[in-house]
């Protein structure tokens, strides 16, 4: 799974997510993707679920690139422990993305399987997404 | 190049207030730089339909009523979420004005190494080029048919076919043919080089 080899910091805020993506919404690498409709927190784990589901369908067809990578350590207290002493230990990491982000990119597969595959990825992933195409595609 | 008719309106009063109330209306904010001045219009979102979503470069006339600009694409900007077109950039084509435009690459043929099971993977799909509006080619036709796995296409392979330059760096790779699981020998290959390829034979033969 996806995490930072090293930090600056151990432990952050929780911060806010407002607005829309301002970076992160153009399609770079490949010729589909999908873009989150949503603002969440998008775990290591929800983001390898994906990717898997999606590269299966492929059949290892095709080049995927994920655009989000999940910096942000989230902390939790262990169960049945009183409030204080201090911030809980990191549990899991996340990715914020805010509305218009693309999440995921695909190349080297046709419309039809791209769609399906990210279809199936997007079923993962804890927010609405929409499939798109780079603008300048040319169905062969 | 193919070229595409635009019927624009002047803008008089500029800054985002403005160029939002044109959105709401449905039209799309539009400025045109590379000539004397430069010349802010909006024209009716249908209007980019084809010069939006297609490779092809369009020498586009816009036509503002009073006069007429001849002027290629350089820029557009969507909406992060709702993809909807906010903004175009067009830059003039001046005769004797030398002017750089992303051309379209179209490969021919079906690559030798791709037969053969490897995979095409295509770096770029457009180069910049510079030239006179007159000189702009519409394509850069690519031919890959002779290649190999293992071989690629630079930006310095490519063949100057018209009166135009590519500012694209030359070592740039445009298309290149990686192996795969999939691969198969190649007939002709081997008997190009069957001293090679017996010498392999008995070095795996001895791992």
């Amino acid at each position: 799974m996806l995490q930072p080899r090293k930090t600056k910091h151990r432990k952050t805020f929780k911060g806010k997510m407002k607005g829309i993506s301002q970076r992160g919404h153009t399609i770079a690498f490949g010729s589909f993707a999908i873009k989150t409709m949503d603002e969440k927190f998008i775990t290591s784990r929800q983001i390898e679920a994906a990717r898997i589901a999606a590269t299966r369908f492929m059949k290892r067809e095709g080049q995927m690139w994920i655009r989000i990578f999940p910096d942000k350590p989230i902390t939790k207290k262990p169960a049945e422990v009183r409030m204080g002493k201090g911030k809980g230990a990191v549990e899991y990491w996340v990715a914020p993305v805010k509305p218009g982000r693309i999440l995921f990119e695909l190349e080297g597969v046709t419309l039809d399987v791209a769609q399906e595959a990210l279809r199936l990825a997007a079923q993962k992933l804890p927010v609405r997404t929409k499939f798109i195409v780079r603008r300048d595609f040319v169905q062969a | 190049m193919k070229s595409l008719e635009i019927k624009g309106a002047l803008r008089t009063e500029l800054g985002t207030k403005h160029a939002i109330h044109l959105r709401r209306e449905g039209q799309v904010p539009c400025v045109v730089y590379g000539g004397e001045a430069p010349i802010h219009f909006s024209a009716d979102t249908a209007a980019f339909r084809t010069l939006a979503y297609t490779p092809d470069v369009y020498a586009v006339t816009i036509n503002l009523g009073s006069k007429s600009v001849k002027a290629v694409m350089m820029d557009l900007q969507f909406h992060p979420v709702t993809d909807a077109i906010l903004h175009v950039d067009f830059m003039e084509l001046v005769d004797g004005k030398a002017v750089q435009v992303d051309i379209p690459i179209s490969l021919m043929g079906v690559a030798r190494g791709v037969r053969n099971g490897g995979r095409m993977k295509q770096n770029l799909r457009k180069l910049s080029v510079k030239a006179l509006p007159m000189n702009l080619p519409a394509n850069i036709e690519i031919n890959i048919s002779d290649l190999r796995i293992g071989q690629s296409i630079k930006v310095e392979d490519l063949k100057k076919t018209g009166d135009f330059e590519f500012i694209n760096s030359g070592g740039a790779v445009i298309v290149s043919i990686a192996t795969s699981r999939k691969v198969v020998a190649d007939e002709e290959e081997d008997e190009d080089a069957p001293e090679a390829s017996s010498e392999a034979n008995e070095a795996a033969a001895e791992a």
